[in-house]
Formats: C-alpha cells, sequence, structure tokens
C-alpha cells in the first residue's frame, strides 16, 4: 500500500513537468476533436494519430496516447448525444437515451451529465486501476508461457466470439486478424511469411493501415455508396446547458452504480465496455421513478451507462498494463503504440520502466480533470466540427487516413494497401463482421505464438503442457464455458420446454 | 429460407482465405527447434481455422442467410456505384502521386475527389481547401515534428 502510495506519487512528479503537462492537454485535445468527428471512433483516432509521436520520447509519447484514448471517448459521447450515430459498440445506449433528450431541447443536460459522469467513473476507476495494479502484476509474475497462451486464447475468445449477431462472424474477423499478424518476419525463427516477395510485406503490415482502412475507409466508402439512404439530423444545443437541481438529484446514483458495474467488466482480460452499458441502463430502468421516460429521453439512461462505459474503459489499463492483453480495437493500438518504442506492456514493464508506467497511472488524474474542462465549456466548438458537410468531412478524413499511414513507414504502397484494407472494411461493415476483434488478433497473434513456442520448448514439443499447469487449464476451461456455454444453455432450455 | 448469392460469395472467401494459407505454407522454411513447432505450425493451425469457420458460416448462409443483415432494407438503398468508383479513385491517384508529385499535390487530389464521391461539385471551394489543409499538414509534420512528407515538384525547402 505504501509502496504503490509512493510509486504513484513518482508517477505524479513525472506526469507534472511542464513538458508532460503540455502533451497530456495535446492528446486531450486532439483526441476529442478528431474523436468528435462523426464516422471516427476511439480507434481510428488513435491509429490516425500514431505517427504523431515519432519524435516525442517514450514517457511523454505514451501520456500524450492517454489523452488521445480518452479524449476520443469523451468525445465520441457528444457525437452519439447530437448526431445519434454511435462511434463504437459502448455508446450505442447514450447514443439511444441521449439523442432522444437533444431532440427534446435537453441537449445541454445530456452532455453535462456525460461529462460529469466520465469524469466521476473515470476518476473512480483510476483510484482503483493503481491499486489494484500491483497486485495483479504480483499474480501475473507468477505466469509462465504456456499460462500466457491461455490467457490470450480466452481474450480472443471473448473478444470475438461473445458480442455481435453471430460468433461465426466474429470468430472469422479473429482468424482473418491473426492470418495477417503472420506476414512478415517471424520473430523466434527469423523466417519470412507470406510476403509474397514484395519488400514492403517482409517488415509486417502497419496496425494503423489495417485499423484506419478498416474503420474509416470501410466506412468512407460504406457512406458514399449508401449517401441518399443515410439521413441523419445534428440536434442543436439548445436552451438551458447546465444540469438543474432536479437533474444531479437523478444523476448521482447512476453515476456511481455505473462505476461500480463498468470496472469489474474493464478490468478482466475478456473485455469489451458493451455488456456494462447495457447492464447499467437496464438498472437505471428499473431502479428510476420515472421508467416511463426511458426510450424517450431520461437523464437516468445517459448518466449510468456513460459512467459504466469510462469506468470500463479505464480499468481495462489493469490488463492491458500489467498483462499485455488488450480488450478492444482501441486498447490493442494502444499496444501498438508501446511496441513502436520496443516496450511491451506486462508485469516486467512495471520493474523495467517505473516511472514511464507510473507516470502514466499519473497523467490519468490529470487527464480526467483536463478532459471535464475542456468538455463542459468547449462545448459550443466541438458542436461546430459536427456541422461540417459531409463531403468535405470526409475528405478531410481520408487525407488524414493518407497522412497517418503514409507517415509510419514513408511507403506508397501503404497507401494502396490502405485502399485495399478499405476495400475489405467495406465489405465487413455491409455483411455485418465486427472490425474489433481482426485489430486485437492482429496484435495479440504474434505474441501468443511467442509464448507457446516458448512453453512448448521448456516442455520439449509436449502439447499437454496447456492443461497440466493449473493456471493455463483453468483459464481454458473458462474459454470453453464462454464459448459452449450459451449455445448449451439454450439448448437445454428448448429441451426442457419442447 | 436460402440467403442470397452474394452471401455466399463472403463465406466462401473466408474459406477461400486459409486454403490459399495452407497452399503456401509448405514454402516456409525453418526448422522446428527445440519447441518442436516450426515457423509453419501457426500457419496452419489459421490456415484450418479460416476452412472451417469459411464452411460454417458457408452453412449458416445456406440455412438462414447472415443473422442480422437485412437484405430488404439494403435492397431499398441501392449501392451508388458511381461514388464508390469516385472514392476508390480518390486513394488510387493519391497512391500514384505522393511519391513524384509530393504530398500536398496527392492530398489536394484526394480531398477533391473523395468529395465529389459525396457529390459536392464545388471544385473551386474544395481545391482551395485541400490545399489549405494538405500544406498546413505538411508544414506542421515537416518542420514541427520533424518527418519527412515528400515535398515532390513543389519547390519547397527541406
Amino acid at each position: 500500500m505504501m509502496e504503490t502510495l509512493q510509486a504513484l506519487m513518482g508517477g505524479f512528479a513525472v506526469a507534472l513537468t511542464a513538458n508532460n503537462l503540455m502533451l497530456a492537454f495535446l492528446g486531450a485535445l486532439l483526441g476529442t476533436a478528431v474523436g468528435v468527428l462523426p464516422g471516427v471512433g476511439p480507434a481510428v483516432t488513435v491509429a490516425l494519430l500514431l505517427p504523431l509521436t515519432t519524435k516525442v520520447e517514450p514517457t511523454g509519447a505514451l501520456i500524450m496516447f492517454a489523452g488521445i484514448y480518452y479524449g476520443a471517448m469523451y468525445g465520441g459521447s457528444t457525437t452519439s448525444i447530437l448526431l445519434n450515430t454511435p462511434g463504437e459498440s459502448a455508446t450505442i445506449v447514450t447514443a439511444m437515451e441521449g439523442n432522444q433528450m437533444a431532440k427534446r431541447g435537453r441537449a445541454g443536460p445530456a452532455l453535462a451529465t456525460a461529462a460529469i459522469g466520465s469524469f466521476i467513473a473515470g476518476t473512480l476507476a483510476i483510484v482503483l486501476v493503481t491499486f489494484l495494479a500491483p497486485v495483479v502484476v504480483e499474480l501475473a509474475l507468477k505466469f509462465g508461457p504456456a499460462d500466457y497462451f491461455s490467457l490470450m486464447v480466452l481474450a480472443f475468445t471473448t473478444v470475438s466470439a461473445v458480442l455481435g449477431n453471430s460468433a461465426l462472424r466474429g470468430l472469422a474477423s479473429l482468424f482473418v486478424g491473426l492470418a495477417i499478424g503472420l506476414v512478415g518476419i517471424e520473430a523466434t525463427s527469423g523466417q519470412t511469411r507470406f510476403a509474397f516477395g514484395v519488400p514492403q510485406l517482409m517488415d509486417g503490415i502497419e496496425v494503423v493501415t489495417i485499423a484506419v482502412g478498416l474503420f474509416a475507409v470501410g466506412e468512407t466508402l460504406y457512406s458514399a455508396s449508401k449517401l441518399q439512404a443515410l439521413d441523419e439530423t445534428l440536434e442543436k444545443v439548445k436552451g438551458r446547458v447546465w444540469m438543474n437541481a432536479a437533474d444531479w438529484k437523478r444523476s448521482w446514483g447512476p453515476w456511481l452504480r455505473g462505476s461500480a458495474i463498468g470496472f469489474p467488466f474493464g478490468c478482466m482480460p475478456a473485455g469489451g465496455a458493451e455488456i456494462p452499458t447495457f447492464l447499467s441502463y437496464a438498472i437505471e430502468k428499473k431502479l428510476s421513478k420515472h421508467p416511463e421516460e426511458f426510450g424517450k429521453g431520461a437523464i437516468e439512461g445517459v448518466a449510468g451507462p456513460e459512467a459504466a462505459n469510462n469506468a470500463s474503459v479505464t480499468g481495462a489499463m489493469v490488463p492491458l498494463l500489467t498483462l499485455g492483453i488488450p480488450t478492444s480495437a482501441t486498447a490493442a493500438i494502444l499496444i501498438a503504440a508501446f511496441q513502436q518504442y520496443g516496450l511491451q506492456p506486462g508485469p516486467l514493464l512495471f520493474i523495467s520502466s517505473k516511472d514511464l508506467v507510473w507516470g502514466l497511472i499519473a497523467s490519468f488524474y490529470i487527464g480526467n480533470v483536463m478532459l471535464v474542462i475542456l468538455n463542459l465549456p468547449l462545448v459550443g466548438i466541438w458542436v461546430r466540427l459536427l456541422a461540417i458537410p459531409k463531403p468535405q468531412l470526409y475528405a478531410g478524413i481520408l487525407v488524414f487516413a493518407t497522412l497517418g499511414v503514409y507517415g509510419m513507414r514513408q511507403s506508397a504502397f501503404d497507401v494502396f494497401l490502405l485502399y485495399g484494407v478499405g476495400l475489405t472494411g467495406f465489405i465487413m461493415r455491409r455483411y455485418d463482421f465486427p472490425v474489433a476483434p481482426v485489430i486485437v488478433g492482429l496484435i495479440l497473434g504474434p505474441l501468443a505464438e511467442q509464448q507457446l513456442r516458448r512453453a512448448l520448448s521448456i516442455s520439449q514439443g509436449d502439447l499437454t503442457v496447456l492443461v497440466t499447469h493449473p493456471i493455463s487449464a483453468t483459464l481454458l476451461a473458462i474459454t470453453a464455458v464462454v464459448l459452449v456455454g450459451p449455445r448449451a444453455w439454450k439448448l437445454l432450455r428448448k429441451n426442457r420446454s419442447s | 429460407m436460402r440467403g442470397p448469392w452474394h452471401q455466399f460469395a463472403v463465406a466462401a472467401g473466408v474459406a477461400a482465405i486459409g486454403v490459399v494459407m495452407l497452399a503456401l505454407t509448405p514454402t516456409i522454411e525453418g526448422g522446428a527447434g527445440y519447441a518442436g513447432v516450426s515457423p509453419r505450425f501457426f500457419p496452419v493451425l489459421i490456415g484450418i481455422g479460416l476452412v472451417v469457420i469459411g464452411l460454417g458460416l458457408v452453412v449458416d448462409v445456406w440455412r438462414h442467410g447472415f443473422i442480422g443483415v437485412d437484405e430488404a432494407a439494403e435492397a431499398a438503398m441501392p449501392m451508388d456505384w458511381a461514388s464508390f468508383g469516385w472514392i476508390s479513385a480518390s486513394l488510387i491517384v493519391a497512391g500514384l502521386v505522393i511519391e513524384k508529385g509530393g504530398f500536398v499535390i496527392a492530398c489536394t487530389a484526394l480531398y477533391v475527389l473523395c468529395a465529389r464521391g459525396f457529390n459536392s461539385r464545388r471544385y473551386g471551394l474544395n481545391i482551395v481547401v485541400g490545399l489549405v489543409l494538405s500544406a498546413a499538414i505538411f508544414v506542421a509534420f515537416n518542420y514541427g515534428l520533424g518527418m519527412t512528407l515528400p515535398a515532390g515538384i513543389l519547390p519547397i525547402p527541406k
């Protein structure tokens, strides 16, 4: 406990230097500005801004990325409320209820309760992260390669097979991501795989190209080709912007409950912020004195899910930093940001790069304060970004996409690759394949392969090592339950009722 | 109720990626080493996975089509292939021009073509906005962040 506080103080000493404060502010500002653009979710925001930091030293760069990460989340909820286009699945609920509030002239209070709720949830969650992370690090140090491999298998399964309309399509996305991750030179043996003799492919495929291509270019192609059919109306922020006494009274409960629901979900190396937002919405609807307002703009339905979303997103820092396991596309791209500097998140990072890790954690406290300041008074500016007409908006997004992709390696080949990936993204969007598993597979696949080979070289090729180690066996058992459980349950119920 | 032919194509495409991977895997060199696992082990695993999942998807389409894909709604808003073409052209032109012509020219062209894909015919305005945006990015990244974006044919000092 004392050690943790000391480490955190050390972290604040790093984060509070003028340079790092400025980088955190810049990150939060850019993250909000880009994240607010419709069609640009948090994952793309982080990916687009990845080349920005090539000349910044790692600690400062990662502090800036943390700012971009949660700035994009804040920006995303503004878009959801005013435009009803959830940039990612975790803001679907916010879009639903918040947009209804905006339609009834209560956009201001909706934005305010989302921003303050995110601040409270983010702050509570980072306090919990501070004290939980060292505990998980202790545990993670006991993990062998076999355990890591099984943990990654569990993460793969939950990211791809639990959500969405079809587990099979989620798994297809995951395996495509794993396949893309194989391209290039393999780390252990130094052999080139699936490069087709193209020198650019020998270095592997940049995660930026895949993320920006699948999300931003795919989205651009889709909305251009369905232009007449897609109709969105931007709600104006009119009337009282601030929350009144009744709003406060109705918001604080959902904020706290949302935080309590979101955090544990974020911490699990299984992840996704979607489930806690839906859970929080359902609970608030049950507890509310005004259940009839739900679906027509109940403030609890914005306050709770937004808090749950933010607590979960912050909680996701636990598996990310201590185990190196990303639980969302955005977290996977953050891992790519670490890898740019030759750093691998995991328990060893807490020992080898203590200043960096704790500086990063401390910057979350500071960033949360910055964001609530940026978002409440400046909301008028962000709203103006939403009013950019579609042709100019998407053209601008593609210019930034090209910059982001070209900037990583200075290669025209990557621009063509970006288009190719965009076509794939278009098809995935059209046939409802989830995109996040591709990114997670791409980042985590090569790491899983390394861990498996390490495990097998210790056991001299004996695959049973995966089930004879207790931690690994437990993790695989959970995976099996997650994968088979829901189907078995369905069959059981069907049999019983017939 | 079967799904439409293009859903079959998508499902089969997933399996086809797996088949191509499995066909190419024997060309990967490298021994198994101590681990007893060669660089071919994971590709085979993933290849088989893709084939199995692809076939599963074919069965899905055969039985009821993709769940959650509303083909009736899709048919109600037909594809605008012209727009699709303009957007495609914008990125391909950018890729062709960026090294020789430079970042600013490539991105201005990209901007105008993409805006055209969204039915904006105000070419004058789009050229100016595109030019200002790409020039601002060029200046900020080349001089501010120390990145090297290609100057191309424009006489810009390094």
